[in-house]
């Protein structure tokens, strides 16, 4: 039940009283004293209950705010929690061999393109390792974005004219584990 | 072999040498079904194009390709082209899909039944592939193809993905099959499926659907396509058991 409304329905009960007092003292049913005492009487409660009314809107406010400061720190915990990473391990697909330096920017400049400054600094991908031999390596990206890092990759014929092409071979959660995969899995 | 997904549903046939190298690739790189894309286009010579379909066809016989099929892909704008070749060849492919290039062939591929899919044309029909089309389609059981490569052709990329994500969502309400493929003709345009998901994924389309576009809806469209060439089949709803 709404306090709101058990306010209001006491209120309307001690005036009923009030009034019926008041009625009965006009009637002679009643001595003076006595209908002072319980107008009195009456009053007081009624000023109680307007006491309590206000005492329990305030308790419930406090807890709302409570709970509302509660979630918002739960909010911020996340947004301040370190981000889990995924490790894409790829390979590079072209005519000639590509030096470290060029995978690196060619990623970096995918990826601003496609998904602009801020989207790339969420992102936040980094080129860990690559291997100019076998033209692997392993990109770093915050797992919520792996999907935006996969397009960017796949944007990477495009962009270049079908000079070159990157495969992702494998998305995992640890380094050493990618760093097993490019020994072990290729495409050739 | 049992027919599995991912699915690559379009790559370009070139040449043989390409061809079975990129198939070859495709697979390695995680597809289990692929479907090789014979071109069609208005100008073509017919005779040319059927040698191009028995080089096709014996590359899969020679060298046992299980899980490869054959697809005839429509590029035109009239309307008796498209009549005229789909008389001719369509029980010669496992699928048909078309591109049309004016409003009046986009309509008339919607309401055929012989073809299966239609190939979301990026420059100047996007935004026809509204809600009337999406319902003739819906219809007659299309899918809609999204083409990776063939996507980014124009240089406008902003309306391109406008009109794309219209489309896509409009797709979804109305339960139209959305398939997403490579569209690759080498090595150095092919995509693996987790590259053609994240287009969708990217878009706003959610993942369990995103997966669904690159493994069961191609799966299906090559299934029902299977068992209408069967011998099983007289009609829509009338098999010989």
């Amino acid at each position: 039940m709404n306090v709101l409304s058990l306010f209001i329905a006491l209120l309307i009960v001690e005036l009923t009283f009030i009034m019926a007092t008041t009625s009965l003292f006009i009637f002679n049913a009643i001595e003076l004293p006595v209908f002072a005492t319980l107008t009195i009487l009456g009053l007081i409660v009624v000023i109680l209950t307007f006491t309590l009314f206000k005492l329990f809107k305030m308790i419930i406010l406090t807890n709302k705010i409570l709970l509302r400061v509660k979630g918002e720190k739960v909010k911020l915990k996340e947004a301040l929690r370190k981000p889990r990473k995924r490790y894409i391990v790829f390979q590079v697909v072209s005519e000639k061999p590509l030096s470290r330096d060029e995978v690196k920017s060619i990623i970096d400049e995918l990826i601003k393109e496609t998904f602009g400054l801020i989207g790339s600094g969420n992102i936040n991908a980094k080129l860990i390792s690559y291997d100019e031999n076998n033209m692997k390596g392993i990109l770093r990206c915050v797992h919520s974005y792996r999907d935006a890092v996969l397009f960017a990759l796949a944007m990477a014929s495009v962009k270049t004219k079908d000079k070159v092409n990157i495969i992702p071979l494998k998305t995992t959660g640890t380094l050493r584990k990618a760093r097993e995969i490019v020994k072990t899995l290729s495409i050739d | 072999m049992k027919l599995q997904g991912p699915a690559d549903f379009c790559i370009y046939f070139k040449n043989v040498e390409e061809t079975l190298k990129t198939i070859n690739h495709a697979f390695k790189i995680g597809f289990n079904t692929i479907v090789i894309s014979l071109t069609f286009k208005e100008e073509d010579d017919l005779k040319n194009l059927i040698s191009k379909v028995h080089e096709a066809k014996s590359i899969i016989k020679k060298y046992n390709l299980e899980n490869v099929f054959l697809r005839a892909h429509l590029i035109g704008s009239s309307i008796s082209w498209f009549k005229n070749c789909l008389r001719k060849i369509r029980y010669s492919f496992h699928v048909v899909s078309a591109k049309p290039l004016t409003v009046d062939s986009l309509r008339f591929t919607g309401r055929d039944r012989r073809i299966d899919v239609i190939v979301y044309e990026n420059k100047n029909l996007s935004r026809f592939f509204g809600k009337s089309q999406m319902r003739l389609m819906k219809n007659t059981e299309k899918a809609l193809e999204i083409q990776f490569n063939s996507l980014w052709s124009s240089s406008n990329y902003k309306g391109l993905i406008f009109n794309l994500r219209k489309t896509l969502s409009l797709a979804v309400r109305s339960n139209i099959p959305i398939i997403v493929s490579s569209g690759a003709s080498s090595l150095s345009n092919i995509k693996t499926p987790y590259q053609l998901m994240s287009l969708l994924t990217v878009l706003g389309v959610s993942y369990p659907y995103a997966k669904l576009t690159v493994s069961t809806i191609p799966l299906s469209v090559i299934k029902r396509n299977i068992h209408r060439l069967s011998k099983k089949h007289v009609e829509t709803g009338v098999d010989i058991v």
